[in-house]
């Protein structure tokens, strides 16, 4: 689900892209920047094309802060229609786990 | 659906249709006596209530997601207990987390595209959306007055009897 940036008053999904990268690059990026500044143990993470997100009327806005970081904009402002479009992303998703031994 | 609102509220089946049948072969399974004495209608509802308070637990101070989530809703969370105690026995217990807005919401998902939701706000309106195939949806808002409205459980008939 995206969450309100209440600064600029826009719902957004916080994603980092990942094209290029290798696994354990991928995986230091999760660390580094989702999972650790929590204190929390990182298992698994969400992959999607950006041609998806597109395809669903829904834009990405490349901060790059920190390096690689986007945000998925143009969401709809009713819950009913975020959480359509949230399980219609959801479901072109593909969950890769993380090999934590 | 005759059939459908009688076992939602334990009377008897008189359906005569395909959907009837295959509704009452569904329901008749999910009626089977659980192996476990616990799973019975208070160790349901205490699963539920447990399943509540983990989400509580996760969310239980503001930005506790790291992008700024609020942290839950009580008056989401009053309603969400009473959701709960109210959804027909048939229907398994959903999986329950706290959206970024600090509503409670409740998941059902059988496969990637066979999916339910509904999240509940502070002031009692329910959110829900779902996904029931490749290109068949459903979404909107209802009120939450103690009982679970007609859409939300059309819609968890129509997840449950979908081919997964």
């Amino acid at each position: 689900m995206p969450a309100l940036n209440k600064n600029i008053s826009i719902f957004q999904t916080s994603v980092f892209h990942i094209n290029g990268l290798d696994e354990a690059s991928i995986w230091v990026i999760g660390e580094t920047h989702v999972a650790g500044p929590l204190g929390k143990t990182l298992y698994g993470r969400g992959d999607i094309l950006a041609a998806v997100v597109e395809e669903k009327k829904l834009g990405i806005d490349y901060d790059n802060t920190p390096p690689r970081h986007a945000n998925i904009i143009g969401w709809p402002t009713e819950k009913h229609e975020q959480k359509s479009l949230a399980q219609e992303l959801a479901a072109e998703a593909k969950l890769k786990l993380r090999d934590l031994v | 659906m005759v059939a459908r609102a009688d076992f939602l509220n334990g009377f008897a089946d008189s359906g005569l249709s395909e959907d009837a049948k295959t509704l009452r072969n569904l329901l008749c399974e999910m009626f089977k006596p659980s192996p476990s004495p616990s799973m019975g209608l208070e160790g349901r509802l205490r699963e539920a209530l447990e399943a509540i308070e983990t989400a509580c637990a996760e969310a239980s101070e503001d930005n506790w997601d790291g992008y700024g989530a609020r942290k839950f809703q009580p008056d989401s969370l009053k309603h969400a207990k009473i959701f709960v105690s109210a959804l027909p026995r048939v229907i398994p217990i959903p999986e329950v987390s706290v959206d970024p807005d600090g509503e409670f919401s409740f998941t059902w998902q059988r496969a990637p595209r066979l999916v339910f939701s509904v999240s509940i706000s502070k002031d009692g309106v329910l959110s829900y959306a779902g996904l029931f195939g490749r290109n068949k949806k459903a979404h909107g808002t209802e009120d939450f007055i103690q009982t679970i409205p007609k859409a939300v459980t059309d819609n968890l008939e129509r997840l449950f009897s979908a081919e997964a």
